[in-house]
């Protein structure tokens, strides 16, 4: 009788290892290979909203299923690194990311892709070359600095003094773009010159202050050059409290709803826009070639566009600033 | 087999009877979830709240509200039942900064953190453009038409929400408290979210709520009510294109008049500020109030401020519209502690809205120096005990080996998160070092005040192996063994019965014919006996005594080996009853002028034991009345092996008999017994003059796995049988 209650022990143990180890395989095996994960730099902003927009449109009509999440402040890279993390733990059909910091990200880039996952890395470079798994789709920097230039260039007759406010050193975007700025000045506008450089602070207040310091420090000042949206919000504000929007252009970089909305009335003379849309678009795009086993390897530099009050309701320049994620054609 | 089909019934009635029981709970469950836990009300009071989830955020309980200290874009506080259909939530909210927006949640599901990371609707009052916002949220956001909100949306000024949501509509009210300030706006999406939670949000601001209450009476009436002041549906719609979010938005001035956006520190200083650090090397007495300036680090149980060289506490302090991350300028008055200074009577100036600076991260000894004390620090420990105390404080007892201390948390939202923390799990804890009595309680050297439980990550679980849960495994192992033993000997109790009731069953049909044969060879063998003794002997009487004896030996010799045959697995006369109907047949019908033809019709398909052996006897029994009885020239065996069942044929052209009445013989009433044996129905079509038909149907489980291992059970049970038979001298081989 103990034998037999020996065997029959034995088998028990032998279903429930079986069981046990079916279950267990399962629970690993269980994966999203119908999800991409895009994660922007921030959410709820009109640049990345129109990645999302352009994410959307190239995925309709397929079976993917896109998860739009990213941090909730600017720098707050910790949050993205869990989003990034989250994405690879659950094995995404695809990943496509826009750095928050050029660093810290890196580790869990080269992880994704070697699990596999199509990775495309849109707006920010990272120090990783591009592999058959992952690749870059980001915005030409320098062109901005060279369209500013020329806007510059072309409203101020080939003369005057500009204000440059919100370059940031360690920000790669906005090093490209004051350094092309330069450099066509140099070339094509020697007589503009660059009366003062304000460094941005990601702060409404701080950049108002800043901006304002500038406008008295600089009475005969000709145009401003600002190179994000906060600094073109400071900007904005502080030629309204010294009532000189009229005499002094404001040139801007990078859309939002509320300074489209001062380009139309005539207030801001120009926005240099990226075409974040067409980025999430070809992104998605790839992630689809990635999943079907395809090298994905490749480095593309879409132009920024320059958007004024006469050009800004052409059907490309609105495309372009689409934030609709619930397309239907 | 009877005892077999008894239990499959008795398994398909309980099965029926679960399902039933399932459904009605389901059905249940269905028509009453949405109702449960509603009415649903939180007056944040007592300090006590532990109905709700954060996901983000700095929550603090205080003064009957509820605050996000953080102006992290889309900090959400959720509760409720994701089953809520049609409600109605309502709460007074208050916005702490000049822009952000505030409001409420509903129908809300997949939470995760992030600015539009949940499936739902969300209601609020924006200050940057004045508005009642309402829209749609699926991890991305679609608007409907804001509407202008009277008076404004200022700071620190108390607005009450009403949000009623039924079907695919929902309706909103806002309104200043104490004003005629009024808002309304309803909001309409076709293949709405039909179901989810309520909570709170906030986007870049710090922002406060209260009275929070939901409940389900009179949802129509109140949305009616609210119809009845909107002229137009709003839908989700916004943003799609830019020109069309252009053309019906407002959007904020950035006109210096315009208060929001004048910044505080346009006023001269009256102090320069100073290093934090400086603080704790000024002469005594101070004679005069410093100045520093920092980043907020902690509101509750108190400020906190930090540069980069250290942290400081401030106390007597209003709070209420600070949140961590902020830049403030704070003039005090210093008071020396043993490891650091408080500064008393500050006044607080916010200058900025920055980004939290990260925690230095230490060791619990470099933490107990008190080189850190008032710095946002992490370090790790592991878990000794959790304690709730009043107030909604938690405090969490963590040992790295060579530090004890402690972390605190006070006026979170809900004390049921920390419970998810297990003992001996490694944690890194987040928050303010400090080494203040008040919360050491001179028992460990140093406390962290954490701000929330996102400030605690668990490193490594607990392991798994305990004390505890080694008894606890002990006890299954038990349990399981007891179950096993009780299942055997269950199985060894049906197993033995199933034995004794075949060799009970083996020993009547051996007593039926076996012993029968024997006794009529021992008759005419004491015939021969008897003539022998009485007077000379007859040969030819003794020869043909001595012919009868012989054949009864040879007949009773085959019966019994045909009998065996059907008994042994390998044989043919098993597998297939046909070949042993025909060699039944030949033996019966030998030297006599009945031609008996046996045929099959179907797949052979392996039967029970007691299936096989019944059958085959009351296929003999019938074979033998028909070639004896019924005066006929032919017979036909006809077998068809059907899905769920076996039929047998028993067919003569003879001259047949009237069924039932007293001509019901023995060997019908054996037939009758042997069938309702293997629960098999028995027919007899006869008449007079038109021949007798013996039809048996023997219903079998259409599964065939079914069938197979009880003929695999009934085979070993026979050759056990077969054992002891031998055993008792029963069956020579």
């Amino acid at each position: 009788m103990l034998i037999t209650a020996v065997r029959l022990g034995k088998r028990l143990a032998i279903c429930s290892l079986s069981a046990g180890t079916l279950l267990l395989a399962s629970g690993c095996a269980r994966a999203h290979p119908h999800t991409v994960a895009v994660i922007p730099e921030m959410t709820a902003q009109e640049l990345w909203e129109a990645e999302h927009a352009g994410v959307a449109s190239a995925a309709l009509g397929t079976n993917w299923e896109i998860y739009w999440n990213g941090p909730g402040r600017k720098d707050d890279v910790a949050r993205q690194i869990e989003l990034v993390e989250a994405a690879i733990a659950q094995r995404d059909g695809g990943l496509i990311l826009s750095p928050d910091h050029a660093l810290a990200l890196n580790t869990l880039v080269r992880r994704a892709v070697a699990q596999g996952i199509p990775t495309v890395i849109v707006g920010s470079h990272l120090s990783i070359s591009p592999n058959p798994k992952l690749a870059y789709i980001l915005n030409d920097d320098e062109e901005t600095g060279r369209l500013a230039a020329d806007r510059a260039g072309e409203t101020l007759h080939g003369m005057g003094d500009v204000a440059l406010i919100g370059s940031e050193p360690g920000i790669a975007s906005t090093f490209l773009r004051t350094t092309a700025f330069r450099h066509r000045l140099s070339e094509r506008y020697p007589s503009i010159h660059i009366v003062n450089e304000l460094p941005g602070s990601g702060a409404f207040d701080e950049g108002l202050l800043g901006a304002q310091q500038i406008l008295e420090r600089y009475p005969k000042l000709d145009a401003i050059v600002a190179l994000d949206t906060v600094a073109t919000r400071a900007s904005f504000s502080a030629l309204k409290s010294h009532q000189r929007n009229n005499e002094v252009k404001l040139i801007a970089c990078d859309q939002a709803l509320d300074l489209l909305y001062y380009l139309r009335k005539g207030e801001i003379d120009s926005i240099i826009v990226e075409n974040t849309f067409e980025m999430g678009y070809r992104a998605m795009k790839l992630i689809n070639a990635g999943q079907r086993g395809e090298s994905i390897l490749g480095n593309q530099l879409l132009p920024p566009t320059m958007v004024t009050r006469e050009n800004v309701d052409r059907p490309d320049v609105q495309r372009m600033l689409s934030m609709d994620w619930r397309p239907t054609q | 087999m009877k005892l077999f089909k008894h239990s499959w019934n008795a398994a398909i009635a309980a099965l029926i009877g679960a399902v039933s029981a399932a459904a009605l709970l389901f059905s249940f469950i269905h028509y009453i979830r949405p109702f449960l836990g509603l009415p649903f009300r939180d007056p944040f009071a007592d300090g006590k709240s532990n109905l709700w989830q954060p996901m983000g955020g700095a929550w603090d309980l205080a003064n009957g509200t509820m605050q996000n200290h953080s102006d992290e874009w889309g900090a959400k506080l959720l509760a409720g039942s994701k089953y809520w259909t049609d409600y109605v939530v309502e709460a007074d909210l208050e916005i702490l900064r000049d822009y952000g927006d505030a409001g409420l949640i509903v129908r809300s599901n997949q939470e995760d953190r992030g600015v539009d990371a949940y499936n739902g609707y969300y209601v609020g009052l924006r200050s940057i453009d004045d508005s009642l916002v309402i829209g749609r949220a699926d991890y991305g956001w679609m608007e409907g038409r804001p509407v202008p909100m009277p008076g404004g949306v200022r700071r620190l000024t108390w607005y009450h929400l009403k949000v009623v949501v039924q079907g695919c509509e929902i309706g909103v009210a806002a309104n200043e408290v104490g004003t005629q300030n009024r808002a309304w706006t309803v909001f309409q999406e076709s293949g709405c979210v039909a179901s989810g939670r309520i909570g709170l949000r906030s986007v870049a601001t710090v922002a406060s709520w209260r009275n929070v209450k939901v409940y389900s009476v009179g949802v129509p009436a109140e949305l009616a009510a609210i119809r009845r002041h909107v002229t137009e549906e709003t839908h989700p719609e916004f943003p799609k294109g830019e020109a069309a979010y252009n053309s019906s938005h407002t959007f904020p001035t950035y006109d210096p008049k315009d208060a929001k956006f004048t910044p505080e520190k346009t006023a001269a200083k009256a102090l320069p500020p100073q290093p934090i650090s400086s603080l704790n090397n000024l002469p005594e007495p101070v004679s005069h109030p410093v100045s520093v300036r920092g980043v907020v680090t902690l509101t509750s149980p108190q400020l906190y401020v930090q540069d980069v060289t250290g942290g400081v506490a401030v106390a007597e302090v209003n709070v209420s519209a600070l949140g961590i991350g902020d830049e403030v300028e704070i003039t005090g008055w210093p008071d020396a502690q043993p490891f650091s200074t408080i500064l008393r009577k500050a006044d607080v100036r916010l200058l900025l809205g920055r980004t939290p600076p990260p925690p230095v991260s230490i060791t619990a000894a470099q933490a107990a120096t008190g080189v850190f004390e008032a710095d946002f620090v992490e370090t790790q420990g592991y878990l000794q005990h959790i304690h709730y105390e009043s107030g909604n404080t938690i405090i969490l007892d963590l040992d790295d080996g060579s530090q004890s201390f402690r972390a605190i948390v006070t006026g979170g939202p809900s004390a049921a998160l920390y419970r998810k923390f297990s003992e001996q799990s490694l944690l890194r804890v987040r928050g303010i070092c400090v080494l203040d009595p008040r919360f050491t309680q001179n028992e460990v050297p140093f406390a962290l005040l954490l701000r929330a439980a996102d400030d605690i990550d668990v490193l490594v679980g607990p392991p798994w192996w305990s004390a505890r849960r080694f008894i606890e495994l002990t006890c299954v192992l038990l349990l399981l063994l007891l179950m096993i033993l009780f299942l055997y000997v269950r199985i060894e109790n049906w197993r033995m019965k199933g034995i004794l009731d075949e060799r009970e069953r083996l020993a009547l049909e051996m007593h039926d014919t076996l012993a029968q044969s024997f006794a009529g060879v021992g008759y005419q063998l004491q015939g021969i006996r008897n003539g022998m003794r009485n007077g000379p002997a007859n040969w030819p009487t003794i020869n043909e005594q001595l012919d009868r004896a012989c054949e009864m030996v040879r007949q009773t010799h085959e019966e019994s080996s045909l009998s065996i045959a059907i008994l042994k697995p390998g044989s043919p006369e098993f597998g297939d009853l046909t070949i042993a109907f025909e060699r039944c047949a030949s033996r019966i019908a030998e030297g006599g002028d009945v031609r008996v033809t046996v045929t099959r019709e179907g797949p052979i398909r392996a039967l029970p034991l007691r299936v096989t052996d019944t059958l085959f006897h009351i296929g003999a029994e019938a074979i033998t009345n028909a070639i004896r009885h019924a005066q006929t020239e032919t017979v036909e065996v006809h077998m068809t092996y059907e899905t769920n069942a076996i039929v047998l044929h028993v067919q003569d052209h003879g001259i047949g008999f009237t069924a039932g009445g007293q001509l019901r013989s023995h060997g019908l009433r054996d037939m009758e017994h042997r069938a309702a044996s293997i629960s098999a129905d028995l027919h007899v079509h006869t008449a007079p003059g038109e021949g007798t038909c013996i039809e048996v149907v023997v219903p079998l489980h259409s599964r065939k796995v079914l069938t197979e291992l009880v003929s695999h059970g009934e085979r070993y049970i026979t050759r056990l049988a077969f054992k002891a038979g031998q055993k008792l001298g029963f069956h020579r081989r």
